[in-house]
């Protein structure tokens, strides 16, 4: 098998004095979908704030390797550069910025780090069109302040969107589902569907099962408590749905 | 202040004064010499204002106390270096009124063909012909508690501009008055005076640009007196960029008539202390005023806005947002009042001040004020002092901008927010160029946000 692209070794981590991750362990393939799983205060978004380098959690020991390089010794920016992206669960509203200018100063931000020459703003606007199509957003949406006064659902929608300019390698989705009715989240996981390839991997965190329905995962892993307890395929995610954690948690407390 | 130098000051005012007096505008025996005489013992009675004042708190004038300005009225008139305008507008439709040390510059303004109904000149022409409009509203709008400054600027100033706009015209040339400063050794007592008049139905885009063209001290005494009257639009730029050893003192007085629309947009770089009394009065019905405020100062600026609305009559809507940023040990005040007096019934009146600092040694009192007589309006208020937004700053890198980059865009959206609302976009791109400037963010110019 290849390298991995992601390889979390051991991962601890704590904010204000509480320990919240207790010891991570995770492998991610170009190519492939991995889903987390867990009940509220398990460490979910923790996992995604560490990774993206959120700077509020101090990370007390182990690894996270990706093509090569210590993740945790770059900046958030320079993570974004090497190819990790963040959907966040709570996207910021920005007024005064359009998600146009935004945008561009992001793609631009990454191609200077690889060594690519900047994209004017003709260039800029001929390639993010067709990706607008990608979400069902249309072009007005350009313009507006970046999330502000957007819908839960847009602001998801925003997320994918720019997911699919910055084309990462990686992309972590915290709680993407949260808060969208049926349609939203369909056109969220579509979105998501449609991004999907060989050299590309995605980690997909979520509290319920419904959206793994519609981006179905290659591996489920259930946090609990820091800690990953437990392993499987798409399966795992339904008999979860059916059973909750409690299994898994009653274990933990002993 | 203490009391020494209190009375010093006015000792050395009073001195001018009565070297002056006798020449002013208008000469001593017309319709204005008895406001000025009055203004004057006004002046004298109020004495300098010090921070025991309630409206003068967090503003001290202490440091004006020991310098002895000279009225630039006094200082002989010299050709203008109009490079020193440092291109101001680019924009040529533009009627450029020159003031220079509180005097109109003919020859450096564009007056010479003016669109019909439209009339630009001289305020102390205005005054010395007794003018009827000039008559009618000089004076009138101060608004309840002029302050001494303004007193002070009745009883001296000897020009300014006087706009006056026939009712009925609409004026699609916008209007930029520049003042400004030359040839001074010694630090100047500058007092333009500035009267406009909109009559009814008429409509007009007008910029006052206060812009530092010495490097030397002095003290811009302003005020300007705005009337629209019923169903007329003024769409107001106020621009300040004193040079940084400046002191502006200004009163703007708005006032509005039954329906009218005053939007006006006060942008201030600062000098080295600048406080702004601005009142507006909505005394007709359906009047609707909007003020739209951006502060950014660095280094010791100081700026005070007083912000006084009167809602004297029913239907009418007034609308504050004033923004600041703050760097370095730069201090912001803003205080306002929204005063609505009985029978103003319908009234909605919002008011709203944003704060960012940006060190933290970086100072803000922001004081809101409702006052209402009155049963059933809507009037709200709200401040906030911050920092930038840790959340928002990991968002922006998250996407690969870099720190500095994420922390010069979320300082610009700041600012931005007040320039998007401009309609007057090469003020806008003005403003713009300067904030790049000041922000020292190359990556953010020219852009269309």
């Amino acid at each position: 098998m290849s390298n991995p692209l992601l390889e979390i070794r051991d991962l601890h981590a704590r904010v204000e004095g509480h320990e919240i991750l207790k010891g991570i362990n995770l492998t991610i393939h170009s190519g492939e979908v991995h889903s987390i799983m867990g009940p509220n205060g398990s460490g979910k978004s923790t996992l995604a704030q560490v990774l993206a380098g959120r700077e509020t959690y101090e990370v007390t020991a182990g690894e996270v390797w990706m093509e090569g390089k210590n993740l945790l010794e770059l900046d958030p920016e320079e993570r974004a550069c090497v190819g990790l992206f963040l959907a966040f669960q709570y996207p910021v509203e920005i007024p005064g910025v359009s998600t146009q200018y935004f945008l561009k100063a992001a793609v631009n931000a990454v191609r200077k780090y690889r060594g690519q020459d900047e994209l004017d703003a003709v260039d800029f606007l001929e390639r993010i069109k067709e990706k607008l199509a990608l979400v069902d957003m249309d072009e007005r949406f350009l313009n507006r302040a970046l999330n502000e006064g957007f819908s839960g659902g847009e602001k998801k929608r925003n997320e994918v969107f720019q997911m699919a300019v910055l084309e990462p390698r990686l992309a972590v989705l915290d709680e993407t589902d949260s808060g969208l009715d049926i349609d939203a989240l369909r056109i969220v996981a579509d979105g998501v569907n449609r991004l999907r390839g060989a050299d590309r991997a995605f980690l997909v965190i979520t509290h319920y099962q419904r959206l793994l329905n519609y981006i179905v995962p290659d591996f489920v892993h259930v946090l609990i408590d820091g800690r990953i307890v437990r392993s499987g395929g798409k399966e795992l995610a339904l008999e979860l749905e059916q059973h909750g954690y409690a299994n898994y948690e009653a274990g933990v407390g002993v | 202040m203490n009391m020494a130098t209190v009375e010093q000051q006015l000792d050395h005012y009073q001195a001018l004064y009565q070297r002056r007096a006798g020449q002013l505008t208008g000469g001593q025996q017309n319709w204005f010499s008895a406001v000025r005489q009055a203004a004057w013992v006004r002046f004298e009675q109020e004495g300098w204002p010090t921070t025991q004042h309630e409206q003068w708190r967090f503003t001290r004038l202490q440091d004006l106390a020991a310098i002895p300005f000279q009225l630039a009225v006094e200082q002989p008139q010299q050709p203008l270096d109009q490079s020193r305008l440092r291109s101001t507008l680019s924009d040529s439709a533009v009627l450029r009124v020159v003031v220079v040390n509180g005097r109109l510059h003919a020859d450096a303004s564009t007056l010479d063909r003016l669109p019909r109904g439209l009339r630009i000149g001289s305020l102390g022409a205005a005054l010395q012909s007794s003018d009827p409009v000039v008559q009618a509203h000089l004076h009138h709008y101060l608004g309840r508690f002029p302050s001494p400054l303004a007193q002070l600027n009745t009883a001296l100033f000897e020009d300014g501009v006087f706009i006056h706009l026939a009712a009925g015209q609409v004026i699609e040339q916008p209007i930029q008055i520049i003042y400004c400063q030359q040839g001074a050794k010694q630090p100047l007592l500058i007092q333009p005076r500035t009267l406009v008049v909109l009559e009814a139905n008429s409509q007009l885009r007008l910029m006052e640009h206060f812009v530092g063209t010495s490097e030397t001290v002095y003290l811009n005494n302003v005020v300007t007196e705005v009337v629209v009257a019923d169903l007329a639009v003024l769409d107001y730029y106020r621009l300040v960029q004193e040079n940084e050893a400046a002191y502006q003192l200004s009163t703007l007085g708005l006032h509005q008539g039954r329906n009218s629309t005053i939007t006006a947009t006060l942008l201030n770089l600062g000098g080295r202390l600048v406080r702004n009394d601005l009142s507006a009065t909505l005394a007709g019905e359906g009047a609707d005023c909007v003020l739209n405020g951006l502060t950014v100062l660095h280094n010791r600026q100081h700026t005070d806005h007083h912000l006084w609305v009167e809602h004297t009559q029913p239907h009418c809507h007034s609308w504050e947002y004033f923004k600041g940023v703050y760097d370095d040990h730069a201090h912001g005040v803003f205080a306002g009042c929204i005063h609505v007096y009985p029978g103003a019934q319908k009234t909605d009146a919002k008011q709203t001040n944003m704060n960012l600092l940006l060190s933290d040694q970086a100072l803000v009192d922001s004081k809101p004020q409702l006052e209402i007589f009155a049963d059933d309006v809507k009037c709200t208020h709200g401040a906030t002092i911050g920092q930038i937004d840790p959340e928002a700053l990991f968002y922006l890198r998250s996407r690969g901008l870099s720190e500095v980059q994420a922390r010069h865009l979320l300082v610009f959206a700041f600012a931005n927010e007040i320039l998007q609302q401009m309609k007057w976009r090469a003020v806008a791109v003005l403003v713009e160029r300067e904030l790049v400037q000041r922000l020292q963010a190359p990556e953010l110019a020219g852009v269309e946000m």
